[in-house]
């Protein structure tokens, strides 16, 4: 189909069903506001989960929805306050307002804001748009070094700067990643690019760990069915010599890689989980306690990940360019979401509507 | 949404409190806009005098911060809605507000870090750090964003306790920085009995559950007042020692730090010690006080150089703490004075109308006032 107009979107009618829409061509909302040509959107699995679910958790979309969130574009329009950017500058797009001024955005975690306008969280659109306005500060401008595919990759790549922040991993650690997504896979570029000298991924399926190690991982390891999570713990351990790693991150969301993360932690480690899966899951709590291990939970991104993220790609400590396995024109967003759904490729970039 | 009554209001002339000079403060009438669509208009019922306020009236400056056009002092302010902005859905007239007075940018680095104090844009009402000057609460009514004001819990009935709540944070801010934790049962010394220091050794003990807090000053009537009215655990009266045998620069203040340290049986120092006069002697007092590995919180703001004893500070790891002002506090703060609003309240010592401004300056200016009585914080009321 060819599209014309001024803002084509990529809808969510309902479950199954997408449709391209023509829609108004944003306005900014505030001097400080910049209007962004959309180029390169990477597809997340939540945006795979509300194509194939509707809903995530208490998000229901209940009327239809732009999807998209992880983008990179070029600055169309300033405010009049915009001091940051001009027009053509090339940015990583945080698509995520909060209020800024409630407890948690006053206190330094504005990704816990419970008023957060997250695009592509119902009932707000996304980004698989020609236009998007965000606040300056919202936007992180992109060196001329740094493609506007990699900017797209900025965005799970925060996830994955939060996530190590969180864990405080340290210079010369043990850092373990359960699941080899892009998320695990950003997990272990960062625990690297944060000096950690031991990493392992641990997924089922063998080309993500072998995309695992090129990318940073040391050690690999593909459980066996049927071990206890005890057991592949064990495992784990003789193939790192003996030696437990003191960080884990769980990048699955899957309950029998949380129960083998808590299992395999040396005394005294650091557990973050990133990843989203069963809501509930039984957990060895008396594993967790003996050895005095400490838990975080990890949302979204927040102060400087954005930053960070983009000095990652830019210094080339993270090659994020590795996890990129497919490109689909716009017209062809649809595709895109059909080979998530069938597990493959790692991450797919849809083009933006004037590509 | 219910349609809620709107009361519409119009520009109004207010009577302010207006700074033009060194000494010479005038109260005139201004005018007053309708709030803005995101603020709230408030009548200003309580205002406490702070130190830079003095400074301001006295010298016409804080330090590096001169006075460059006529301005309304205060910033230590508790009011009532008289009227809401259009956009504003969570307050109503009547509600009873503190007021935190200084708005960040809410967008840089460090608004986002949690550390909105240090906002590079940040603009303070009464402060003359930037230009134009942002007026400060002396005046009648204000018009402020809804975001930076904070309901006053039903508990508080008194108002002058929610304008107390701005020191109050700036005391929790400093117990905030020191990390203090009731599991470390503290042994706290606090330099200076005047209000900051009386609310920041409060505020050691109901937040960092220190131990035991020791409250020093050269006055034995404020001495005095903080053990009595349960501000502190102990009271130490420190008397200026003029010679010394030494020729060390520092002797005075190793003595003093020695006599604190004994009388108050802390023979290895003090874990946290909070420095609130800024008079350099008390800064050098506080270092050698403080324990191996302990801290000093720098509250108080007085000689911007100063002779430091910086060797015995970092050989033995004593830390030295920033504060400024306050982030994220008044909401503990509120909380604090709905608690105990009896303690922190007897810090009220002299209340004087927003028309004799001047008088209350003149009284704020001094230790004692001319019947002997004690001042600490003068309230400027409507």
């Amino acid at each position: 189909m060819t599209l014309t107009g001024e803002n084509p979107s990529f809808v969510l009618q309902k479950v199954n069903e997408v449709s391209f829409e023509e829609r108004p061509i944003p306005a900014l909302s505030s001097t400080k506001d910049v209007r962004i040509e959309i180029k390169q959107t990477g597809i997340c699995g939540s945006d795979v989960h509300y194509y194939t679910h509707g809903a995530i958790g208490s998000f229901i979309v209940k009327s239809p929805m732009v999807l998209g969130h992880e983008s990179a574009g070029i600055v169309a329009e300033v405010g009049s306050g915009v001091t940051s950017l001009k027009v053509g500058d090339r940015v990583a797009l945080e698509p995520g307002i909060p209020c800024r001024y409630c407890d948690h955005c006053k206190g330094g975690q504005y990704n816990l804001c419970a008023d957060m306008k997250f695009a592509a969280t119902p009932p707000y659109d996304g980004t698989l748009c020609r236009y998007y306005v965000l606040p300056e500060d919202f936007c992180v401008k992109l060196p001329d070094t740094v493609s506007l595919e990699e900017g797209a990759l900025v965005e799970p790549l925060s996830v994955a700067v939060h996530v190590s922040k969180l864990a405080k991993i340290t210079p010369g650690s043990s850092v373990i990643v359960f699941g080899a997504g892009p998320v695990g896979l950003l997990c272990c570029a960062v625990a690297k690019a944060f000096g950690a000298t031991t990493v392992t991924a641990v997924d089922l399926v063998q080309t993500r760990l072998d995309l695992a190690k090129e990318v940073a991982a040391t050690h690999c390891f593909i459980p066996t069915k049927g071990d206890s999570a005890a057991e592949s713990a064990a495992k784990i351990k003789e193939l790192l010599g003996g030696k437990e790693p003191q960080f884990a991150i769980d990048a699955s969301g899957a309950a029998a890689s949380v129960n083998t993360a808590i299992h395999v932690l040396g005394q005294g480690g650091t557990y973050v989980q990133a990843g989203m899966g069963a809501p509930e899951i039984t957990f060895p709590i008396t594993e967790f306690t003996v050895k005095e291990l400490t838990a975080h939970g990890s949302f979204r991104y927040g102060p400087g990940d954005y930053q960070l993220a983009v000095e990652l790609v830019a210094s080339g400590m993270v090659d994020v360019k590795k996890l990129i396995t497919h490109r689909v024109k716009f017209e062809e967003a649809e595709e895109a979401f059909k080979l998530v759904v069938k597990g493959q490729g790692v991450k797919i970039l849809i083009g933006g509507p004037s590509v | 949404m219910t349609q809620t009554e709107t009361i519409t209001v119009e520009a109004a002339e207010v009577i302010a409190a207006v700074l033009y000079g060194k000494k010479d403060m005038r109260i005139e009438t201004k005018v007053l806009q309708s709030p803005g669509s995101n603020e709230l208009q408030i009548l200003v019922t309580e205002t406490g005098i702070c130190g830079s306020d003095l400074h301001y009236y006295h010298h016409g400056r804080n330090g590096d911060f001169a006075l460059q056009h006529p301005l309304s002092l205060g910033h230590e302010s508790a009011g009532v809605v008289t009227a809401v902005g259009s956009d504003v859905h969570d307050f109503k007239v009547g509600d009873k507000v503190a007021l935190e007075v200084g708005i960040p940018c809410s967008e840089c680095k460090w608004c986002k870090k949690g550390r909105y104090n240090l906002c590079p844009d940040m603009r303070f009402r009464s402060s003359c750090k930037t230009a134009p000057h942002f007026d400060g609460t002396l005046v009648q009514k204000v018009n402020h964003p809804a975001k930076w004001c904070h309901k006053v819990p039903d508990a508080v009935k008194d108002l002058s306790l929610a304008a107390l709540v701005e020191p109050l944070a700036v005391s929790l801010q400093g117990v905030k920085r020191s990390e203090l934790i009731p599991e470390d049962e503290a042994t706290v010394l606090v330099l200076g009995a005047g209000a900051v220091g009386l609310l920041t050794a409060f505020a050691a003990k109901k937040r960092g559950g220190a131990n035991k807090v020791v409250v020093a000053d050269i006055s034995a009537q404020r001495v005095s007042f903080a053990v009595d009215n349960g501000f502190a655990d102990q009271g130490i009266v420190l008397v200026g020692s003029k010679s010394t045998e030494s020729d060390n620069p520092l002797a005075p203040a190793i003595a003093s730090a020695n006599f604190l340290k004994e009388k108050a049986g802390a023979d290895v120092g003090f874990d946290v010690v909070f420095e609130c006069t800024g008079v350099q002697i008390c800064v050098q007092t506080s270092v050698f006080a403080a324990a191996a590995g302990a801290k000093v919180v720098l509250i108080g703001m007085g000689t911007p150089i100063q002779t430091f004893a910086i060797g015995s500070a970092a050989t033995r790891e004593v830390d030295i703490i920033g504060v400024f002002r306050y982030a994220g506090n008044y909401p503990d703060a509120l909380a604090i004075v709905a608690e105990d609003g009896e303690t922190v309240g007897k810090l009220v010592t002299h209340r004087i109308k927003l028309q004799d401004a001047v008088e209350a300056f003149e009284i704020a200016s001094t230790p004692v006032d001319k019947d002997g009585n004690l001042v600490l914080k003068v309230m400027v009321t409507e």
